[in-house]
This record gives C-alpha cells, sequence and structure tokens, in this order.
C-alpha cells in the first residue's frame, strides 16, 4: 500500500502518538483532497447533458448539479474512508495490498450507492442489483486508474530524489579524487626534483667538490624545510619562504651569476598562513620557463603585502616571458584548483607580463590568522 | 519506454491500449443501460454497434493521436500539456467520427436499434455526442495519467540506475586514485637521513660516499619509473 498511511509502523515509538497524529492527518487531508476533485470531475457529467438545457431554467440547472455532486460526495466519502481503512491495516505486500485496496474501493463505492439507493429508489420495475453493480464497476474502474496514476507519480518522485542523492554522492567523490589526483601530483614532483638535484651534485662533487658540497648542504637544508609542510593542508609563510629561499640557494650553486634573487617579506607576514607548494611552485615555474631558457640568465623577486585583508604574494622574474611559457600551464591550474578548494571564490591567481621583460605572477588569498 | 517511435510494435501497442479502454468504457456504459432495458431479448447487433464498435474505435483513435503527438515530440517524451491537448483531440476526432458512423450509417440507413433505443431514451446527436465526448475525456484523462506516470517512473528508474552506476564508478576510480597516491610517496624520512648522512659521508670518506649517491640516484630512478607507470594519471 503506497498511501503513506500505515499505523502499525508509528505505534511502539517515543512520541509515537504526536506522530501518528500528524501522518494520520496529513493521509486523510490529502485523501480527501484527491476524492474531493475526483467527485467533481465526476459531477461534470451533469452539465453534458443537452437535453437539460432546453427545458430547464439555468438556477435549476446548477441546482440539480449541487444535487448530484452531493449525491457523488456521499459515495467519494465512504470510499476514500474505506481507503484509509484499508491502507491502515498491514496486510501483505504487493499484489495482496493491491487487491486489499481494490476491494477496499469496491465496498465504499458499494456501501454509498447503497445509501443513495436507500434515499431514493429505484422504478420497481428496474434491477437495483444491477444499478448497483453498474454504478460500483465504474467508481472501481475509476478509482484503480486514479490509484495507478498516483502511485507511478510517487515512485517516480521518490526514483527522482533517490537519483539526485546519488548524484551528490558522486559529485563528493569526484572532489575526493581531484583531491588524491593532487596527492600524487605533488608525490611526483618531489622524486623529479630530487633525482635531478642529486644528479647535479653527484656531476659537481666530480668537478668541483666544493660546490658539491656547498649545493648537498644547501639541499639538505632545502628539505628540512620542506618535508614537514609538503603533506599538510596548509603551512605558514614564514615557512614556504625559507623553503623558497633554500630552493634559490640549491639552484645558486648551479647557476651561479646567471641566477639573482631578493626575497621582500615583512617579518611579520611569517605566520600568516599558505597554502604548501604554492610558493614553489611559482618560483620553479619562473626558473623552468622564465631564467633557464636565457644564457644570461635574470632575477627573481619575491614580495609579499597585506592590503585590505588580502595577503598578496608576487613572484617576479625578468625572464623570457609569457610567449615562451609552453608547458606551465599543468602546474599553474595544478595551482589554481588548489587555491579554489582552499579558498573559493576568495582567492585568485593572476599571471601578467613583467616590466621590463618576463612575468609577474600573483596569488591573492583572504587574510586569516593562524 | 519509448523505443523505436515508428516501429510497427509501437503502434500495434498503442491500439491494443486503446482497445482496452475501449471495452473497458464499452462494458461499464453496458453495465449502466442494461438494467434500463425492458426487453433485454432482442439485444444484439444493437448492443454490438451502438456500445462496442464505438468505443472501442473511439479508444484506438485516441490512442492514435497520442502516438501521433508522442511522434512528433521524439525523441523527447510527451509534457503534462501535449498530453493532454493530444487527449481532447484524440476523444473530439474519435466520437465525432464513430457516432456520426453510427447514428447516419447504422442507424438511418440500415435500420439498426440503438442501445438508446430499447431503453426508451432520445437519440440526439448533439445529446449522445456531449455525453460521450464527457465519458472519453474522463477515462482517456485518466488512462493517459496513468500511462504518462508510468512512462516518468520508468524514465526515473532509469536515470536513478545511471546516477548509481556512475557513483560505483566513481568510487572504484577514487579508491584506485587513493592507491596510486599511496604508491607514489617516497618516504621522506629515508631520503632525508639518507642525505643528512651522505653530508657526513663525504667529509669522512668521499669515494664511499660517491657510491652511496650514484646507488640513491638509481634507486630514485626506478622509483620514478615507478611513479609514472601508475595507471589513472
Amino acid at each position: 500500500m503506497q498511501l503513506g498511511l500505515r499505523l502499525p509502523d508509528f505505534v511502539g515509538r517515543r512520541n509515537g502518538g504526536a506522530v501518528l497524529r500528524r501522518i494520520w492527518w496529513q493521509s486523510l487531508w490529502r485523501g480527501g483532497l484527491i476524492a474531493l476533485a475526483v467527485v467533481f470531475v465526476l459531477s461534470t457529467q451533469f452539465l453534458f447533458q443537452l437535453d437539460l438545457y432546453g427545458t430547464w431554467p439555468l438556477p435549476d440547472i446548477l441546482h440539480g448539479w449541487l444535487d448530484y455532486f452531493l449525491d457523488l460526495l456521499t459515495v467519494g466519502g465512504c470510499i476514500a474512508a474505506a481507503v484509509a481503512v484499508a491502507a491502515s491495516l498491514r496486510i501483505g505486500s504487493g499484489a495482496i495490498s493491491h487487491v486489499l485496496l481494490l476491494s477496499s474501493i469496491a465496498l465504499g463505492a458499494l456501501a454509498g450507492e447503497a445509501l443513495l439507493l436507500l434515499r431514493a429508489p429505484l422504478p420497481p420495475d428496474v434491477s437495483s442489483a444491477g444499478v448497483l453493480f453498474a454504478k460500483v464497476a465504474r467508481w472501481v474502474v475509476f478509482g484503480v486508474l486514479t490509484y495507478a496514476a498516483y502511485v507511478y507519480q510517487r515512485r517516480a518522485a521518490k526514483a527522482a530524489s533517490q537519483a539526485h542523492e546519488s548524484e551528490l554522492q558522486r559529485i563528493q567523490l569526484e572532489r575526493q579524487m581531484s583531491e588524491a589526483r593532487l596527492q600524487t601530483l605533488l608525490a611526483q614532483i618531489e622524486p623529479h626534483f630530487l633525482f635531478n638535484t642529486l644528479a647535479n651534485i653527484h656531476r659537481l662533487y666530480q668537478t668541483q667538490p666544493g660546490l658539491g658540497r656547498k649545493m648537498l648542504a644547501s639541499f639538505v637544508a632545502y628539505l628540512r624545510a620542506a618535508l614537514p609542510g609538503m603533506r599538510s593542508d596548509e603551512t605558514t609563510l614564514g615557512q614556504e619562504v625559507d623553503l623558497a629561499r633554500a630552493y634559490l640557494d640549491v639552484l645558486q650553486v648551479r647557476m651561479g651569476e646567471r641566477l639573482r634573487f631578493l626575497l621582500d617579506v615583512p617579518g611579520e607576514l611569517g605566520a600568516l598562513p599558505f597554502p604548501p607548494l604554492a610558493l614553489s611552485t611559482l618560483t620553479e615555474n619562473a626558473i623552468k620557463h622564465g631564467l633557464n631558457p636565457l644564457p644570461e640568465g635574470g632575477s627573481i623577486e619575491i614580495r609579499a603585502r597585506v592590503d585590505n585583508l588580502e595577503l598578496r604574494v608576487e613572484v617576479a622574474d625578468t625572464g623570457a616571458g609569457l610567449r615562451q611559457t609552453g608547458g606551465s600551464g599543468a602546474g599553474l591550474a595544478n595551482l589554481r584548483a588548489r587555491l579554489a578548494a582552499l579558498y573559493g571564490e576568495m582567492a585568485s591567481l593572476d599571471i601578467t607580463a613583467n616590466v621590463p621583460r618576463g612575468i609577474r605572477a600573483t596569488i591573492a588569498i583572504p587574510v586569516r590568522r593562524a | 519506454m519509448t523505443p523505436s517511435i515508428d516501429s510497427k510494435r509501437f503502434w500495434l501497442r498503442r491500439a491494443g491500449y486503446g482497445l482496452a479502454l475501449g471495452v473497458a468504457i464499452a462494458l461499464l456504459e453496458f453495465a449502466y443501460y442494461y438494467p434500463l432495458v425492458s426487453t433485454p431479448g432482442r439485444l444484439g447487433a444493437g448492443l454490438l454497434a451502438s456500445v462496442l464498435l464505438p468505443w472501442c474505435g473511439e479508444g484506438v483513435l485516441l490512442a492514435v493521436t497520442v502516438g501521433l503527438f508522442e511522434l512528433r515530440q521524439a525523441p523527447r517524451p510527451l509534457g503534462a500539456r501535449q498530453l493532454a491537448l493530444a487527449v481532447v483531440v484524440g476523444s473530439l476526432a474519435g466520437v465525432l467520427a464513430w457516432q456520426a458512423f453510427v447514428q447516419f450509417v447504422l442507424r438511418e440507413r440500415f435500420g439498426i436499434w440503438l442501445l438508446r433505443d430499447y431503453v426508451g431514451q432520445p437519440v440526439e446527436w448533439a445529446g449522445i455526442v456531449l455525453y460521450n465526448v464527457w465519458l472519453m475525456l474522463l477515462f482517456g484523462g485518466l488512462a493517459a495519467a496513468v500511462y504518462f506516470s508510468r512512462q516518468r517512473h520508468a524514465r526515473m528508474l532509469a536515470v536513478l540506475r545511471a546516477a548509481e552506476l556512475d557513483r560505483e564508478a566513481s568510487k572504484e576510480k577514487l579508491a584506485q586514485a587513493r592507491l596510486a597516491s599511496l604508491q607514489a610517496r617516497i618516504d621522506p624520512d629515508f631520503v632525508f637521513q639518507t642525505l643528512s648522512r651522505l653530508e657526513r659521508l663525504y667529509e669522512a670518506d668521499p669515494p664511499e660516499a660517491d657510491r652511496v649517491l650514484e646507488e640513491l640516484i638509481v634507486f630514485l630512478r626506478g622509483a620514478l619509473a615507478e611513479v609514472r607507470a601508475i595507471p589513472g594519471q
């Protein structure tokens, strides 16, 4: 039975009485409305009798319609009551409950039509049983069709809401998945960087042991700064700047005069939270796509400012510039996605041309005290 | 629910629905008038001609009209408003055509008595048409509502099934991505400690340190290859 009206479901629960009363009234209200609508639609049959209009005045026709409507309402009320009782019995499921409902419609209709017959008996030459049967059959067909439409609509609505639920869960899973992929990417950057740097150190030790030692020391310093923050969700700007400095130190050994850098970050901003590896990504990009392609190298300047409750960190290089940058899209897109995941609309990453040459990348995030 | 719409099966099915509707209304009508007939013995051709034939015909015409509307709308399903329009058009067309046939051909040309003739009710063309249109709209409309709701239910079930499949696929992909993420990690403490040791070793025994560094590089190259080979990236 799909009418949402099962008394035994609510018996024996805490506050069962209140729930029961509410459910009872709700389904009674809904069932009553449906019955009323059905009865009204059926009553319009009265108006489709053409011979009325020639012989009766309009007020009489309307009066007759009202009478007919009330007659039908008697039967409709009996049916609604019978269905309510049947729905409250928790008997069987599937086919059995359908049969139960069908018989409750038939019984209700029978009772209602019998009442009407008692009030206004038929002429003696007409079989009451035959008339009763015809009328009950009509009610049953009508009731079954209405019930079927109602049940299908309800099931469709339920399936739709379940599908919506499932879709929401899927979106959540997708979000978790992009997070996991991001972790994988981060984890992939590390061994790559490790590998390259160690290969460099190895080569330097063969040719210039002094420089090799210096690079190894810088690299260990870099790792010391990087390791705690690399896996966590948020670090401070101070840690990020230390990391960038250690990284630039490592590269300075390799690039020598080709790399000049300047870090201008006020000490009091060091404690502000900052997304991990965001600054490193920009710094690595500036080296890889900006300075590396140029034989004469260039300079990198890292600046941080707080303005209007917004922390702006910019990395400006005098490298090859926007046009020559190929292949940096993935790293930046990655960073953008992470900023969006952490701050939503409130964070931004802008890439503009630097004057006189190179690129200026600016991260802006809302200020939150650690 | 609505497969290849111009197939023979589609139209046969529509006609079957219409026929079922017509038979149901015909039975109800017959049951309604039968107690009023004073001489039941003579019923026969009139019953077939005035009840079964027109109602079945009207039902089929209604169902075919709905089918035509569906065809026009395909592959999108019919909306509630178009369904209502289809029912009104189909009912009117069916009733007008079949009642004209019954009244003017069967009754007036071949002299077949209709059920109302037996009951003694006036057989007026306009009155009968009006009454039949009402019945057809009522039952046809309800049947169409059931049909429409059932279709919507089936569509929603399909949507639900697809959404659940998608969700399961996402679950699986997430598990893979998590596994890949775990596999991709090189223990940072290991690297850090090895490098610290290497730094000290370079002070004490540079050739040995060189050898260790070479081994570390070989190891990292292997780890890198492994990370790159992770599926689902």
